[in-house]
C-alpha cells in the first residue's frame, strides 16, 4: 500500500494526524504484515484447507 | 510478617484452614509489603486495602463460624488492569480509562471471590495488552523484583512483579501471544495459559478476541492448579466459553513424568535464543529424561505460517477493537501503542479470512504432533530480562529491540488454543529462565505435572 493511500485513510480513521515518526513506523508496520500475508499466500491454501461453500443442509 | 509472605499460597491456604494464621494477618502483611516495595516495583495501579481488609473480616469471621469456601480461602491476590472490577477504577494501563469505574465484575473476579479469595487491587500492565515490555507511558515501568533495573516482561508485567516480589500469593493475567508466560519467566514464575475456551473472558477488556485467555500467576505448579480450578468452567455470558469438564487439578501432580512421551520441536524455537537460556532449558529437558519421561525430537509443520496467522490476527482484531476509540481519542493512547493498533486497521478482510484458514492448518498439524507426543518443550522466553533503558538485544549476532524477542516463542499456542505455561528452570546471567510446556487442548493436568517434576529437581 502507498503511503499516501495510507495518509488518507488515516486522516478518516483518527481523531488527530499522527507524527512524521509514527506515520513512518505505521507505513513500515502496514507493508510488513502485507509481507506475513504474502508468505500464508504462498501456503497454497486451496489443497491444504478448501474454503468450502456454506452448505445449509444437514450432512448426510 | 515476613514468614507469611515467604509461604506459597498452598502452604498459606494450610496455615488458614488451621486457623495458625487468619485472613486478616494475611491480607495485613500483604498490605505492609506493597507499602515498603511497591514504590520501587511499581506493580500495582490501585490498592483496595479497605475492601481487601473488610473482605478479610468476613472471611475470618466464616471461619469462626465453622465455613471454609475451599482452597482459596483468605488468600490475596490481585488483578491485571484489564479486567472488570466493580466500584474500582480498571484502567487497562491506558490514559483514556484512567478514571473508568465499572458497574460489574469479570466472571472470573466473582469466581474467586466466590472461591475464598481476596483481591488487593488492580496491577500494571503494558498499554492495553499491546506489548510486551509493561514500560507504560502513563504509569511508569514496572521493575522485575530480581533486579529493578530489569523488565518484568508483559504485558502481565505487573502481575509478575507483584507476585515474584510477595505483594500478593497470586495474581491473574492474560496472554494474546505470550503475555502471561512471557512476564513469569522473566520473573522466576510459573504462568498458565489455558485452553482457549477454558477461563471465562467475560469482562475482561479485549486485545484480540480469538487470541486472548486469561490464567493465573503464581510462585509453585501447586499454587497455579488450585488457582485454575477455581476460575475454569463453562460461563454463559462468554460466546467461547467451552461445556468441558473441569478436573481436581491439584491432584496427580506428584505422578512424575515416567512414560510420558516429551517433544522437543527441532525448528524456530532454538534459535535465537540466549546461550544460557538455553543451556537452563537444555538441562531441565535432560533432568526430566532421567526422571523417566522419553525425549523425542520432533518436528513443527507450518511454523512461519503460524507466526504470519498470529501477527495479522492479533492486529487485525486489535484495531478492529479500538477503532472507535482511535476515531474520537486517538491523541490519549502512548506512542508506541498507538502505532500498533492503527496497523490494524489496514489488515484487508481477504488477508485476515486467509489467515485464519492458515491457522487450520496450523492447529491440524499442533494435533498430530499430539499425536506422538503427550507435551512440547522449548524456551519459554529466549532472553533473560533486558534493563529497561535497553534499546538493543544482541542474541546469536542477531540485533534486534527486546520485543522482539520476548514473546516469540509463545504465538503459537495462542493462534492453536493449545495449553501451555512457563515454569522456571534455572538463572541466565542471575537471571530467571522459563522452560514452555505445551499440552493438548483441554489436557492442562499432563502440562502441570511435567512442570511439577522440574520443579521438585
Amino acid at each position: 500500500m502507498q503511503q499516501e493511500e495510507i495518509e488518507r485513510r488515516l486522516q478518516q480513521e483518527l481523531a488527530a494526524p499522527l507524527p512524521p515518526d509514527e506515520l513512518a513506523e505505521v507505513v513500515d508496520g502496514v507493508r510488513y504484515l502485507e509481507e506475513l500475508a504474502r508468505q500464508i499466500r504462498g501456503l497454497d491454501l486451496d489443497s491444504l484447507e478448501p474454503a468450502l461453500p456454506l452448505s445449509l443442509e444437514e450432512p448426510q | 510478617m515476613s514468614a507469611i509472605l515467604d509461604l506459597s499460597l498452598q502452604a498459606l491456604s494450610e496455615e488458614i484452614r488451621a486457623k495458625r494464621i487468619s485472613p486478616i494477618e494475611a491480607v495485613e502483611a500483604c498490605l505492609s509489603r506493597i507499602e515498603a516495595r511497591d514504590p520501587e516495583l511499581n506493580s500495582f495501579l490501585t490498592v483496595t486495602a479497605d475492601a481487601a481488609l473488610a473482605e478479610a473480616k468476613e472471611r475470618t469471621e466464616e471461619l469462626a463460624a465453622g465455613r471454609l469456601r475451599g482452597p482459596l480461602h483468605g488468600v490475596p491476590i490481585a488483578l491485571k488492569d484489564l479486567i472488570l472490577t466493580r466500584g474500582v477504577r480498571t484502567t487497562s494501563g491506558s490514559a483514556i480509562l484512567r478514571d473508568w469505574v465499572p458497574d460489574r465484575d469479570a466472571a472470573v473476579v466473582r469466581r474467586l471471590r466466590a472461591a475464598g479469595a481476596i483481591s488487593l487491587g488492580k496491577l500494571n500492565m503494558h498499554e492495553f495488552a499491546f506489548g510486551a515490555t509493561s514500560i507504560n507511558p502513563h504509569y511508569g515501568a514496572t521493575r522485575n523484583p530480581h533486579d529493578t533495573t530489569r523488565m518484568t516482561g508483559g504485558s502481565s508485567g505487573g502481575s509478575g512483579a507483584a507476585v515474584a516480589g510477595k505483594l500478593c500469593y497470586a495474581a491473574l493475567g492474560s496472554d494474546t501471544g505470550g503475555s502471561i508466560r512471557c512476564p513469569a519467566a522473566l520473573c522466576g514464575l510459573v504462568g498458565l495459559k489455558p485452553t482457549y475456551g477454558r477461563v471465562s473472558r467475560a469482562g475482561v477488556l479485549p486485545l484480540a478476541w480469538s487470541l486472548d485467555h486469561v490464567g493465573p500467576m503464581t510462585r509453585t505448579v501447586t499454587d497455579a492448579a488450585l488457582m485454575l480450578e477455581a476460575m475454569a468452567g463453562h460461563d454463559p455470558e462468554d460466546g467461547t466459553s467451552a461445556k468441558q469438564p473441569v478436573p481436581v487439578f491439584s491432584r496427580g501432580l506428584d505422578q512424575g513424568v515416567r512414560g510420558l512421551r516429551l517433544g522437543v520441536p527441532r525448528e524456530f524455537f532454538w534459535h535465537p535464543v540466549h546461550r544460557e537460556v538455553r543451556n537452563q532449558v537444555l538441562a531441565a529437558i535432560e533432568a526430566l529424561g532421567n526422571a523417566g519421561a522419553e525425549i523425542r525430537e520432533v518436528s513443527l509443520q507450518h511454523l512461519d505460517a503460524a507466526r504470519a496467522a498470529q501477527a495479522i490476527t492479533i492486529f487485525s482484531e486489535a484495531g478492529t477493537a479500538h477503532r472507535r476509540l482511535l476515531e474520537t481519542r486517538s491523541a490519549e493512547y502512548g506512542p508506541s501503542v498507538r502505532c500498533r493498533f492503527v496497523q490494524g486497521l489496514f489488515v484487508t478482510a481477504a488477508d485476515y479470512l486467509d489467515a485464519q484458514r492458515a491457522r487450520r492448518v496450523v492447529r491440524a498439524a499442533l494435533l498430530e504432533t499430539f499425536r506422538e507426543v503427550d507435551a512440547l518443550l522449548t524456551p519459554a522466553c529466549p532472553i533473560p530480562a533486558p534493563r529497561i533503558d535497553q534499546q538493543r538485544v544482541n542474541v546469536d549476532g542477531l540485533v534486534a529491540p527486546p520485543q522482539y524477542f520476548l514473546v516469540r516463542n509463545n504465538g503459537l499456542f495462542n493462534i492453536t488454543g493449545a495449553p501451555a505455561l512457563s515454569v522456571p528452570c534455572g538463572l541466565a546471567a542471575g537471571l530467571p529462565v522459563g522452560l514452555q510446556i505445551a499440552g493438548r487442548p483441554w489436557d492442562e493436568a499432563t502440562i502441570l505435572r511435567v512442570a511439577r517434576a522440574v520443579e521438585m529437581r
